[in-house]
């Protein structure tokens, strides 16, 4: 089970880093909102909690993978 | 992980994309350990104002046991505030530039979508018509989006320029774009949904391993600007280990990831100092008690 987490973790979680990890994007159906503005202001107003992720969309300068 | 996916829905789920905006740095920073470099990935539970009641460090591994542990701590925090779910979106949840969005889309392994507008009332108008499209519960998730003034599609290839919606295919790299379907303004509800489902159906990306999509970019001389400095220790050691000539070697006969090795041992006064300690480990995730979220 941990390792299914791991590999379907939220975001795809990726530590880009000299530690390649292969690429994974298991995150379909969990509706992201990309931007804190956007996200600040939805929690403000259905009074929900937050689930923040954050991953730099590129590795080493390559973009196109988390 | 349906679990996780579950328990989402009384959440607003955010993800930033780090470094592309010197705004959202400081709202990470401010989740981050205290003057440590902003790192690659953040990860952290927050009440409804913003304020953190999980610290988790670079990914929920830090703090949960498993997805089923992550999913009965997120119903838990949930109940707490009160939250069902009920309350859907009601704005289209749009990446700031066109440039950023192929490339999450590539990234996701996802098509995205472009509304086009002339105008901030146009964008805004057709965005609110596809937001509801975009959280209905079959294509939540599905698809990326952005909005355009029709001046930034160079790297769309066959885009129309005019008002309306682009749904488009990334290239491997998020570098360029396709438009596979293209709406004018006066699409409907129906038809926005049936393209947004006809792009997802036909969409079929190319999958390399992590190192062998680097390697392949740095052969094809792909290079993304951040918008702000990357300062996480990790990247940077591995792009001083490049600069010395330590570069990803070749795929191995399997075509399985070969990582770089160590190399040469620095100097004792050159060596890095280990990262501090993560805010929250498992073991004391665990301790805190559903009282202490408020």
């Amino acid at each position: 089970m941990r390792r299914e987490f791991f590999l379907a973790a939220l975001i795809g979680l990726l530590i880009c880093s000299a530690i390649a990890r292969p690429a994974i994007a298991e995150t379909e159906g969990i509706g992201w909102i990309p931007t804190w503005r956007q996200a600040i202001a939805e929690a403000s107003k259905a009074r929900k909690p937050i689930l923040l992720v954050a991953a730099a969309p590129q590795c080493s300068g390559v973009p196109g993978i988390w | 992980m349906p679990n996780v996916i579950q328990a989402s829905r009384n959440f607003v789920c955010v993800r930033m994309m780090t470094y592309e905006s010197a705004s959202e740095a400081d709202v990470l920073k401010s989740l981050w350990r205290p003057d440590a470099p902003l790192e690659n990935t953040v990860f952290a539970i927050l009440d409804p104002t913003g304020r953190a009641i999980v610290r988790g460090g670079r990914s929920p591994q830090m703090v949960f046991r498993d997805a089923d542990d992550m999913s009965y701590r997120m119903n838990e925090i949930a109940r707490y505030y009160g939250s069902n779910g009920a309350s859907i979106p009601k704005e289209l949840p749009t990446i700031d530039t066109v440039r950023l969005a192929v490339d999450v889309a590539a990234c996701d392994k996802r098509p995205l979508v472009i509304v086009v507008g002339q105008n901030d009332q146009e964008r805004n108008q057709l965005a609110a018509r596809l937001a509801p499209t975009a959280w209905s519960e079959q294509l939540i998730g599905k698809l990326v989006y952005t909005t355009s003034k029709g001046n930034d599609l160079g790297t769309i290839r066959n885009a129309r320029h005019t008002s309306g919606f682009i749904f488009a295919a990334p290239n491997l790299f998020g570098t360029e774009g396709s438009a596979v379907i293209q709406l004018g303004a006066d699409a409907n509800p129906a038809q926005l949904a049936s393209a947004s489902k006809q792009v997802i159906n036909s969409y079929h990306p190319e999958a390399l391993s992590h190192q062998d999509h680097v390697r392949a970019g740095k052969q094809n001389g792909i290079d993304w600007k951040t918008a702000i400095p990357v300062t996480d220790p990790h990247s940077l050691e591995a792009q001083q280990h490049e600069r010395g000539g330590q570069s990803f070697p070749p795929p191995g006969p399997t075509g399985q990831d070969q990582r770089p090795g160590p190399g040469p041992r620095p100097p004792r006064d050159q060596r890095r100092l280990p990262p501090p300690p993560i805010t929250l480990r498992p073991s004391e995730s665990r301790q805190v008690h559903i009282r202490e979220y408020r």
